[in-house]
C-alpha cells in the first residue's frame, strides 16, 4: 500500500462514519426535561364538560353558566376549536368498549409547531416552559398556521372586522409562570383526568398507568412521538384512531419536511442574484475595459 | 527490506479493513439486537419485578424515595364486610364545598351494596390490616396540589363515586350528588334530609339455565338456578363474586343481567353419577324428582325449601304422608278438586284413611278397596276436573 491508496483508505473510512450515523437516525432534538406539559387521562374523562367552562371563564371567553355545560346534546356532533372555544370535548363509540369515550380537544403544543414554521412573521414560538403561543401583535392574518396545524386547532375571528386575530388554547401560560397555579382546566376537572407536569414527569406516569394497567389502557401515548412530539398527551382505553386522533401523521416534526427546502431559499434568492449580478457586472466592466482599450487603440493609430 | 515493507503493508491494509468492517458492522447492528443486549444488564427484569412495585424512579434515594401512593403495598387487606357497628351511616363530604353544598355520603348504604364486589377494598384500596382509612387520610385536598403519584381529594371522591353512577345511570349531572350552594338553603337541607332512595332495575334470578355438552350419551345439562339459590340459601353473591354494580343495575337494562358464572358445578359437586347434571333433554320440574324421587307439583314448587326440609344445608328429608307437614287436613278442610278430582256421592264425608290406606296418597286408590262390583278407572268417586 503506497501514501495514496493508505489515505484513500481513511478518507472513505471517515466518510462512512460521518454519513452512517447521520443516514440511520433522524436528527436529534432537543427536549427539554423542564418543559412543562399535560396528560389526559381519557379512560377517566365523563364528559361534564367543566374544563370548557373553566377556560372560557380563564381566558375572558364567552361564556354562560356552569349548569348549562350539564347539555349532552352537543355531544350529537362532533365538534371542533373554534376562536372563542380554545377547548371542546368530544364524545365517541368505540368498539367493544361498554361506554362512550370522551376525548377535550384543544392545541397539543407541539415540540416543533408546524404552525410556528409556517407563519411568514414568527408570530407563534415555543416557550421554554412549553406551549405554544402567538403573538397578535405580529400576526398578517394569513392564516398559513390553520393550514399547517395538523390537529386543525387554530381558529380564526372572523367576526372580528376590523382587528382578527387567531386563537388557541395556550396551556394557561401565565397562569402558571406567574400565578403558581395548574391551568384552568385540570384544575376543575373533577376525575383529575387532567394531569398537569413536567412532560418528562407525565411520560414516566403515563407509562406507569399503562404498564400497570395493560387492561385499561392501549399501549400508546398519543403525543409522545406523533409529529416529532407533544407536550400534550393523551392515554386511552381504546385505539386512538377510534376516537377522531390522526394516527397517520407520522413521527417527522411537520417543519423538518420543509426545512431542507426553505433553508436553499435564501442561498437561491439572496446568494445566487449577488453572483450572478456579480458575474455579469465583471463581466461588463471587463467588456468596457476592452471596449475602451480598443477605442484607445483606435485613437493612438 | 521490501520484504519487510510489504509485510507491513498487508498488515496494515488488513487491521484497516477489518477496523472498517468493524466500524461498519457497529452502525449496522439492528435495534433489536442492543435491546437485547440492553436486557441482559444484570438484574434489569428483577428490578422491573419488584422495585417499581413501591418505588416510581429508577434511582430512589433516602431523600428521595420516590414511593408510590400512600400507603401502597400492592396488597389491600381491608376485609371483604365489616361489622354493621364497625362503620358508619352517614359521611358528609363537606372538605372541597366550594361551588356544590357539602355531600351527603350514604356509607352504610354502599358498604352494604361493595358485598357483591370487593367489599370494603372495592373503595378502600391500597389500605392495610387495623383501621381503614378515609380517602382524606391519604389523599390531599386543594388544586394547586402537583402530585404526580396520586390523585387530589376531589379526583380520589369523584373517581370513586362516578366510576359506578356513571356506568348505570347514563348521566354525569352533577346535581345527583351535589346541591349547588347559589339555592338558598340547599346547604342545611341536605344535612338533614336524606335524598330518596334512587329505584335500580330489579335483579331477578334466572329459573334454569340450559347448556349443550359434548356428553353424546346426554348432552343436555339443565342448572336449576332458582332451585339451587332457595334449597342452600344463597345469596348472589356467593356464587358471583367480583361482579361490578353496572352488570345488574343498569337503567338502559331491559333484559336480565347475563352475568358469568364465577363458580363452576365442580366446586360444589364431586366426581357424582353423571346422570345427577346430564339428559337427553332439558329437564322442567325434575330437578327434585330426580334426586328426591319426588317430583313436586305446581304447589310444592312455590315453596322454599326451608319450608319442607327445616334450615337448609343440613336438610333433612320431611316424609312424603301429607299430614306430616298438613296437620289439620281432614273432612271438610280439604278441597279434593284441588287433585283434580271433585268427590260426590257421599264420598267427600269419608275420612282421607278410608280411600288412601296407609297414607300412600301418591298412589291411586281402587274402588275394589270398599265396592265389589266396581273398577276404577270405569267408575270415578266423583267428578274429573279438566285440570
Amino acid at each position: 500500500m503506497d501514501r495514496n491508496s493508505f489515505l484513500k483508505t481513511l478518507g472513505v473510512a471517515g466518510a462512512a462514519l460521518t454519513s452512517l450515523p447521520s443516514l440511520g437516525k433522524a436528527r436529534t432534538r432537543v427536549i427539554s426535561p423542564d418543559w412543562m406539559g399535560m396528560l389526559t387521562d381519557l379512560s377517566l374523562c365523563v364528559g361534564c364538560r367543566r374544563c370548557e367552562w373553566a377556560c372560557n371563564d380563564a381566558n375572558g371567553l364567552p361564556n354562560e353558566s356552569l349548569s348549562s355545560f350539564e347539555d349532552q346534546s352537543v355531544f350529537d356532533e362532533t365538534r371542533r376549536t373554534e376562536a372563542y372555544k380554545f377547548t371542546v370535548v368530544n364524545r365517541f363509540e368505540a368498539d367493544g368498549y361498554p361506554k362512550p369515550v370522551y376525548v377535550k380537544k384543544q392545541c397539543m403544543h407541539c415540540i416543533e409547531p408546524a404552525c410556528a414554521s409556517a407563519c411568514l412573521v414568527k408570530a407563534f414560538r415555543k416557550t421554554s416552559a412549553g406551549p405554544v403561543l402567538y403573538n397578535e401583535d405580529v400576526c398578517i392574518g394569513c392564516r398559513y398556521c390553520m393550514i399547517a396545524c395538523p390537529f386543525h386547532v387554530p381558529a380564526y375571528e372572523y367576526s372580528d372586522a376590523f382587528a382578527p386575530a387567531v386563537k388557541k388554547c395556550t396551556m394557561c401560560f401565565e397562569r402558571f409562570t406567574e400565578q403558581g397555579e395548574k391551568p384552568a382546566c385540570a384544575s376543575i376537572c373533577p376525575q383529575e383526568a387532567i394531569t398537569f407536569g413536567k412532560r418528562s414527569e407525565l411520560l414516566q406516569l403515563a407509562r406507569e398507568k399503562i404498564r400497570s394497567h395493560p387492561d385499561r389502557y392501549v399501549d400508546h401515548i398519543y403525543g409522545e412521538h406523533e409529529v416529532g412530539g407533544s407536550n400534550w398527551l393523551y392515554i386511552s382505553p381504546v385505539p386512538f384512531e377510534q376516537l377522531g386522533f390522526r394516527t397517520d401523521l407520522g413521527e417527522t416534526p411537520y417543519p423538518e419536511m420543509t426545512r431542507g427546502f426553505l433553508s436553499a431559499v435564501p442561498l437561491v434568492l439572496v446568494i445566487w442574484p449577488m453572483l450572478l449580478m456579480g458575474a455579469y457586472s465583471f463581466k461588463q466592466r471587463k467588456q468596457k475595459a476592452e471596449h475602451s482599450c480598443t477605442i484607445d487603440e483606435e485613437e493612438v493609430s | 527490506m521490501n520484504g519487510i515493507r510489504s509485510v507491513y503493508q498487508k498488515g496494515m491494509s488488513i487491521i484497516l479493513t477489518g477496523a472498517l468492517g468493524l466500524i461498519l458492522v457497529s452502525f449496522t447492528v439492528p435495534d433489536a439486537l442492543r435491546a437485547q443486549a440492553d436486557a441482559e444488564v444484570p438484574h434489569q427484569h428483577m428490578w422491573e419485578q419488584y422495585c417499581f412495585d413501591c418505588h416510581q424512579c429508577k434511582s430512589p434515594t433516602k431523600e428521595e424515595p420516590c414511593l408510590k401512593g400512600c400507603p401502597y403495598t400492592g396488597v389491600t387487606e381491608a376485609p371483604l364486610r365489616s361489622a354493621a357497628e364497625q362503620y358508619p351511616d352517614i359521611i358528609l363530604i363537606n372538605q372541597l364545598a366550594e361551588l356544590y353544598a357539602p355531600v351527603r355520603f350514604t356509607h352504610k348504604a354502599h358498604a352494604d351494596m361493595s358485598n357483591m364486589g370487593q367489599g370494603c377494598a372495592e373503595c378502600h384500596h391500597n389500605s392495610q390490616s387495623g383501621k381503614i382509612p378515609g380517602c382524606g387520610e391519604c389523599h390531599q385536598p386543594g388544586t394547586d396540589v402537583v402530585n404526580l403519584k396520586q390523585p387530589g381529594l376531589k379526583g380520589a371522591y369523584h373517581r370513586q363515586c362516578l366510576t359506578c353512577h356513571k356506568d348505570w345511570s347514563h348521566k354525569n349531572a352533577c346535581d345527583f350528588c351535589h346541591a349547588p350552594v347559589e339555592v338558598e338553603g340547599a346547604g342545611t337541607e341536605m344535612l338533614t334530609a336524606i335524598r330518596p332512595a334512587v329505584p335500580t332495575p330489579q335483579v331477578e334470578a334466572n329459573v334454569r339455565f340450559v347448556y349443550p355438552t359434548d356428553y353424546a350419551a346426554a348432552p343436555v345439562v339443565t342448572f336449576p338456578h332458582q332451585e339451587h339459590d332457595r334449597a342452600f340459601g344463597l345469596a348472589c353473591v356467593d356464587c358471583h363474586t367480583g361482579v361490578g354494580c353496572v352488570e345488574c343495575h343498569d337503567v338502559n337494562r331491559t333484559a336480565l343481567a347475563s352475568i358469568d358464572r364465577t363458580r363452576s358445578c365442580f366446586s360444589c359437586h364431586g366426581e357424582e353419577n353423571c346422570g345427577i347434571c346430564h339428559d337427553s333433554r332439558e329437564r322442567r320440574s325434575t330437578y327434585h324428582a330426580v334426586p328426591a324421587n319426588w317430583a313436586l307439583g305446581s304447589r310444592h314448587d312455590k315453596l322454599n325449601c326451608e319450608e319442607c326440609h327445616g334450615p337448609t344445608r343440613n336438610s333433612t328429608t320431611p316424609s312424603s304422608a301429607c299430614g306430616s307437614c298438613h296437620t289439620n287436613w281432614g273432612i271438610g278442610n280439604f278441597d279434593h278438586s284441588d287433585a283434580g278430582l271433585r268427590l260426590t256421592s257421599g264420598h267427600e264425608e269419608l275420612d282421607c284413611e278410608s280411600c288412601h290406606r296407609d297414607e300412600l296418597y301418591a298412589r291411586q286408590p281402587e274402588c275394589s278397596d270398599c265396592h265389589d262390583d266396581l273398577t276404577y278407572p270405569e267408575y270415578l268417586p266423583g267428578e274429573r276436573l279438566s285440570n
